[in-house]
Order: structure tokens, then C-alpha cells, then sequence
């Protein structure tokens, strides 16, 4: 029932306002036919200078390069035919298809700085096995912190920049000289006497 | 004297005055819902301005009102021109048609709406410009009795260019009434986003709710900080 006497009342004010409301109607039925011609002329005169009257205007243009800027690129997702299964089940996602065969032919030496090839794994295999030898305990019984062995690994899995800001590890001070005693070309030529070449 | 104010109602008349009465609320509430109708449609409409302008607001482009306005006004009137420009088109057609017709016949004088030879040759017509229909009461004229029927719907062959021109003309004029509609809607929405999106308020900020917030989470410690450790 209220609902009711408010449509009457709103009813009772559009009819008051009515006149005042076509006016405005009326005004801008005038102006809105003018601004059309105006846009017409406008348009034809663009069209023959190679424009359009609905380009993109310069606040348009700064916003979608501000956008582009700030949206991340997708990158390219190329299938491998040979590793990729049938069923097609895999779901592509953002990170690239890994490719399990380049494991087994690693990436030659000028490539990967810490290249060792497979002859010379054999050897450092053997000499480990025959000098090893226990070592002592000792008396405080303060265990070496894993971390070192961590440190250990990366320095040796990746380079980096910074590598000689590094402070020398003089644990492992024998190790590395041994590796820096090997040269990248005699690897090369024993890589070869050891594959039969 | 004062009698000569006193009114004598007969039953009948009393029964016309309700039934009057009745028939304008109704009107009233019609109308009223009409206009609410129209409001919201119009808010939809001024909507679609907001999907015109939001990558360049969002983006800071446009940062102060008069920019804004001058932007959105641009925007505005090309979309009135990429909606109202087939109306348009459809009304010079329907218009040039006409005067292409009144030219070959030569009936300059040619009444579209004519019973006999227009497009009201397809309704029902009742007299209601005779007046010995109607009565007056309190000085108004009122209809007294209903008006006979005078027309009833038919196809005239005269009247083929009115079977066109009206319909072209009353698509084409309603098609450019709801591309105007959405410019006036379009313009209303314009004012309100440039003091929305620009005008700051401070409505519901408190600086008390913002320390006890803080002081809840931890953020900063209380103001009482005699803690012995």
C-alpha cells in the first residue's frame, strides 16, 4: 500500500516536471542534430585525409601503452612432437617443456663452465675411492653444519658473477687447485682418446 | 447568497465524480511507474559510459575533473553518433520517399493520417470530435456517452505510401528517441563518475578506528608500556 501512494506521489512530480523534462528533450533533440551534421562534415573531411573519426584519442593512446607496459608477456609454448604423449593430457602451463634427452647429451664445455667430462668423472671416482680415509672425531663433538655441504654443491653446480668475491673455502683449497690444474683443451683431446676418436 | 453556492448532486453524478477520481490515480500510479521505468533504464544506459572511460581513469591518464569531463564528453558524443546514425538514415529515407511520392502525384496537400486515404484506415475510430457526445460538468466538458464507431480496419490502395512512411518514420523516430535518451543518460552519468572518481571524502574515516585497529594487530605497542622483562 505504501509502494502504492509513492508511485502516486512520483506520478503527481513527473507530471509537474513533465514540461520542464520535454524542453530539456526538445533542447537536446536541437543540439544532439547539429553535433550529428557537425560530426558528418567532420567524418567525410577525415576520410579523405586517411583518418577516421573514431580514432584513438591521445589520453586513449597513453592509457593502452601504460597498459601493455604493465601486463606480463606469455611465453612462447612450443610442443615437442617426440616427447609430448598422445592422449594429450598434459596441461600446458606457463614453464617451457623440458626435453629429457638433452640429460643425456649434456651441453658440450664452452657452454657449461663447469663442464667434466665423463673420462675425467671416472678418474676423480677412483682416486676418491682410494684416499679416503676416517677422520677423526672430534673431542667437542660439534657436528659440520649441513650448510657447508650445501655451499659446497652450488659453488660447483653455477657460476656467477661474484664468484671472486668469494672467500676461499681452504677445506676444499686442495680440491680446487686439482681442478685448476686441468686444462679445457686437454679435456677436449682426452675426451676423445677416451671415446675412441 | 450563499445558497446559490450549495451543489445538488444526483446519484449519477456522484457514481461519475469516484469513477473519475479512481481513473486519475490510476493514471497517476501508471505514470509513476513509468518514470521509475525510465530512471532505470537511464542508469543502465549511463553505464555504459563507464566502459568508455575506465582505462583511461584507472590508469591516472586523466587526473583532475575538467579533464575528465572534456574526455568524456568527446567519448560521449561519438557513441551517440555510432548509435543514432541508422535512425537517422531511416527517417531521411522515410522523408525523401514522401516528398518523392508528393512530387510524382502531385498532392502536396497529402494527410498521411487520413481515415480514408492514410494510415488510421488501419484502426478502429470513434467519433470523438462530435460534440453532442459530451456533457459539461462544473464548466468542464466531459464525455457523456461513448462516441460511435465510424472506421473499421481496411486496406485502402491509395494509402500504400502512407503504409510506408509511417512505420519508417515511427521506427526510425523512437530508434533516435533511445539514442538521445542514452546521451542525456550518458551526460547525467558523466557529472556524478567526475565527482566520484575525482572528489575526495573523508565519509567513514575515523582516525580512532585506525589506532585500535593497529593496536589490536599489534602493529604498535600500547600506550602503556611499563613491561618488566
Amino acid at each position: 500500500m505504501v509502494n502504492f501512494f509513492k508511485s502516486f506521489g512520483r506520478g503527481i512530480l513527473y507530471v509537474l516536471v513533465l514540461p520542464i523534462l520535454a524542453v530539456v528533450l526538445v533542447v537536446y533533440a536541437a543540439i544532439s542534430l547539429v553535433v550529428f551534421l557537425f560530426m558528418c562534415f567532420k567524418g567525410l573531411v577525415l576520410f579523405f585525409t586517411g583518418r577516421s573519426l573514431f580514432d584513438d584519442l591521445p589520453e586513449d593512446k597513453q592509457a593502452k601503452a601504460i597498459l601493455n607496459a604493465t601486463t606480463p608477456k606469455q611465453p612462447n609454448i612450443t610442443s615437442d612432437a617426440n616427447f609430448a604423449p598422445s592422449n594429450s593430457q598434459v596441461a600446458f602451463n606457463s614453464q617451457p617443456v623440458i626435453n629429457p634427452q638433452e640429460y643425456e647429451n649434456p651441453a658440450p664445455v664452452d657452454q657449461d663452465p663447469f663442464y667434466v667430462p665423463e673420462y675425467l668423472k671416472a678418474k676423480i671416482n677412483q682416486e676418491e675411492a682410494l684416499n679416503t680415509t676416517e677422520e677423526p672425531i672430534e673431542q667437542n663433538n660439534i657436528s659440520q653444519p649441513e650448510e657447508e655441504h650445501v655451499e659446497e654443491q652450488q659453488q660447483f653446480e653455477y657460476s656467477s658473477d661474484f664468484d671472486d668475491m668469494r672467500k676461499p673455502d681452504e677445506e676444499n683449497q686442495e680440491e680446487r687447485d686439482n681442478f685448476k690444474e686441468v686444462s679445457i683443451s686437454d679435456n677436449l683431446d682426452k675426451e676423445d682418446e677416451y671415446n675412441g676418436l | 447568497m450563499a445558497y446559490n453556492l450549495l451543489i445538488s448532486l444526483s446519484e449519477n453524478d456522484k457514481r461519475l465524480i469516484l469513477a473519475l477520481l479512481l481513473v486519475l490515480i490510476l493514471v497517476f500510479v501508471l505514470i509513476g511507474y513509468l518514470g521509475l521505468l525510465v530512471t532505470k533504464v537511464m542508469k543502465w544506459q549511463g553505464k555504459k559510459l563507464d566502459n568508455a572511460v575506465a582505462d583511461v581513469v584507472v590508469t591516472r591518464v586523466v587526473s583532475n575533473k575538467k579533464h575528465f569531463k572534456r574526455y568524456a564528453r568527446k567519448k560521449n558524443w561519438r557513441m551517440f553518433y555510432k548509435q543514432s546514425w541508422i535512425p537517422i538514415l531511416i527517417i531521411i529515407a522515410a522523408v525523401v520517399f514522401l516528398i518523392i511520392r508528393n512530387a510524382t502525384t502531385k498532392d502536396w496537400a497529402y494527410n498521411v493520417m487520413n481515415k480514408d486515404t492514410g494510415f488510421t484506415s488501419l484502426f478502429f475510430l470513434w467519433d470523438f470530435g462530435n460534440d453532442a457526445y459530451y456533457t459539461k460538468v462544473f464548466g468542464i466538458k466531459v464525455l457523456a456517452k461513448w462516441p460511435a464507431l465510424i472506421n473499421k480496419p481496411h486496406f485502402v490502395a491509395k494509402a500504400w505510401a502512407s503504409y510506408i512512411f509511417v512505420p519508417l518514420i515511427t521506427i526510425g523516430g523512437l530508434w533516435y528517441l533511445w539514442s538521445l535518451q542514452s546521451l542525456i543518460a550518458r551526460t547525467i552519468r558523466m557529472y556524478k563518475l567526475s565527482s566520484s572518481a575525482f572528489d575526495k571524502s573523508l565519509d567513514g574515516f575515523s582516525q580512532t578506528n585506525i589506532l585500535n585497529a593497529q593496536v589490536n594487530n599489534s602493529a604498535i605497542p600500547p600506550q602503556n608500556n611499563n613491561i618488566q622483562q
